[in-house]
């Protein structure tokens, strides 16, 4: 009896002491990433970083025109997958709760949701690029907005799911329609889960390389021309962390700490949101 | 002695057949607000309605009490069609309200709604402020001007007897009002529309002793206006407000009766068991 109180005990403690470590391994991993990001980063993150275009070798300059590109970009393609996304959503938790439709519409979502980026960058190519035989931004739209749009309506769809079923009945109850009561009760009470699923889907994006590889590709010169190549944040990374000219480096990590800042920022945003929620 | 005994018989007979003439007199002095014909309900394979038929007389409290899973509820929500909501629920038979069957296919069920009123269980404020709680229905449903709506959701918080806790804060959320006051609030918010009946599922059963008071108070205030219909767990509550009983057991209405009658001489031994707390 003795013993074997001792032995859980001891095993407890094991147990205890290899989660704490895996946690501490993992935070690690992550603060020695940031660090170092930051540390790399900050030697070449000005002002110039926002006012000039991306330089040729060894020459002086800033990423505008990325930053640029990125920003249109992203905001083309929130504006596509944002309402699709929401809407969708809705269906899925509203009208179409208990429909075979939303079945089949809830997996298909589900696997668009795992699969790689650089399929959806892929198909974007084949369906846009080598029809109108060039890059562009609009493609970079595109296949940023195939990206965004699972991502709403899962995060929509599970937060509609949470208000409760009664809230749907009590504003029914009074004679309002259907869609008067989702617009003015759902949405309120689910308001703040809404926007936390939209901002992540936005940090998920703004990242996102392998996408714009096929489609936006890039561009050295500052442009507004979205049918036309487009510089963006990823792909500028990409092209300068590979290059063998310093300042191309330091540019890469200075962007790479641009996105990282944007994406964090992103992040808290959405925590500070659902922890509100949470209070009221 | 047996001449006695015969003449004192005769006598009570004589009495009892007047009693039960001038109940069935008075009875049919007041109009049939709603009547349920042969209803019959279906959760899927479940039958939780059989054959119930009950007439809910103009201008009175009607409590329906019984065991739990006997189908109170089940009742309730069919008069107002709240479980169309759901697939798999089905209702069979006549409910007549003013000459139309609300059970027919192309009935409005938003303007049915707005003439059948309901109260849940749980207080179910919408998430916006205490005047646009009570507001909501009317700008959607309606075409008062602004003038109207105020003097509606001021008589409405009156009747509700909360007019007084919440004249002074009217634009703060009524997500913020106690438990009671929120479900006042409800009650202010579905007498609004000016259904013809309201219906109370449990209203005070997550109230303390003091709300559960005041509740009570406003339903029997409303009574001069409003056909009411509770669904109660309360043998006391039900005594307190109600003009009539109808007493559940297993799907179908064993005894339905003057509330008084109900629970000081019921008829079958069963409605008797349950009305002293002896199963249930």
């Amino acid at each position: 009896m003795e013993s074997k109180l001792a032995r859980r005990k001891l095993v407890n403690t094991v147990m205890m002491s290899l989660t704490t470590m895996a946690a501490a391994l993992g935070l690690l991993v992550l603060a020695i990433i940031l660090g170092y990001l930051f540390i790399r980063g900050i030697s070449s993150f000005d002002l110039s970083l926002f006012t000039q275009d991306t330089p040729g070798p060894q020459e002086p300059g800033g990423l505008r025109n990325a930053i640029v590109g990125s920003l249109m970009m992203t905001a083309l393609a929130m504006a596509i997958g944002l309402p699709v996304g929401v809407l969708a959503g809705t269906y899925l938790a509203e009208y179409g709760r208990f429909s075979k439709l939303s079945s089949i519409i809830r997996f298909i979502n589900d696997v668009l949701l795992s699969a790689p980026s650089i399929i959806v960058g892929l198909f974007v190519y084949q369906l846009l690029v080598v029809t109108l035989g060039h890059f562009s931004g609009y493609a970079g739209t595109v296949a940023l907005s195939i990206l965004v749009v699972p991502i709403i309506v899962r995060t929509t769809e599970d937060v509609l799911r949470l208000v409760p079923d009664q809230l749907r009945e009590a504003g029914l109850a009074v004679g309002v329609s259907r869609w008067m009561v989702i617009r003015k009760v759902i949405y309120s009470s689910a308001r703040a889960g809404i926007i936390t699923g939209i901002l992540l889907s936005l940090a998920r994006i703004s990242g996102e390389t392998a996408p714009l590889l096929f489609t936006s590709l890039s561009n050295n010169f500052f442009s507004w021309n979205l049918n036309a190549p487009l510089a963006s944040l990823p792909i500028t990374i990409f092209q300068f962390a590979l290059s063998p000219y310093d300042n191309w480096q330091a540019l890469a990590w200075a962007g790479a700490l641009l996105i990282t800042i944007a994406v964090l920022s992103l992040s808290i945003l959405a925590r500070l949101l659902t922890t509100k929620k949470e209070r009221a | 002695m047996s001449d006695l005994l015969t003449t004192e018989l005769a006598k009570h007979q004589a009495y009892e057949a007047e009693k039960a003439a001038h109940e069935k007199a008075s009875m049919e002095a007041v109009r049939a607000r709603i009547d349920v014909r042969d209803l019959d309900f279906h959760y899927g394979q479940f039958h939780a309605l059989k054959k119930v038929s009950i007439a809910f007389p103009e201008k009175k409290v009607t409590a329906i009490i019984g065991p739990s899973g006997c189908g109170k509820s089940t009742l309730l929500r069919v008069l107002n069609r709240i479980y169309d909501l759901y697939p798999g629920h089905r209702a069979s038979g006549q409910v007549m309200l003013d000459g139309d069957n609300i059970l027919d296919r192309n009935i409005d069920l938003n303007r049915l709604r707005a003439r059948v009123g309901m109260v849940f269980q749980k207080p179910t404020p919408f998430p916006m402020s205490i005047y646009d709680n009570v507001a909501f229905a009317l700008r959607m449903n309606t075409r008062m001007s602004r003038a109207e709506i105020d003097e509606t959701v001021k008589s409405s918080l009156k009747k509700a007897a909360i007019w007084n806790e919440v004249k002074d804060k009217l634009h703060t959320s009524g997500l913020a009002l106690s438990g009671g006051q929120q479900q006042r609030l409800c009650i202010a918010r579905t007498i609004a529309t000016r259904p013809e009946v309201i219906l109370f599922d449990e209203p005070a059963s997550a109230l303390d002793p003091i709300s559960t008071g005041q509740v009570e108070e406003t339903i029997t205030e409303l009574k001069k206006d409003f056909t009411i219909v509770i669904v109660t767990h309360n043998m006391q509550q039900a005594q307190r407000i109600s003009d009539r009983t109808a007493f559940m057991y297993l799907g179908e209405l064993a005894e339905y009766g003057e509330t008084k009658q109900i629970f000081e001489n019921p008829k079958q031994q069963r409605t008797r068991d349950y009305v002293v707390g002896r199963f249930g």
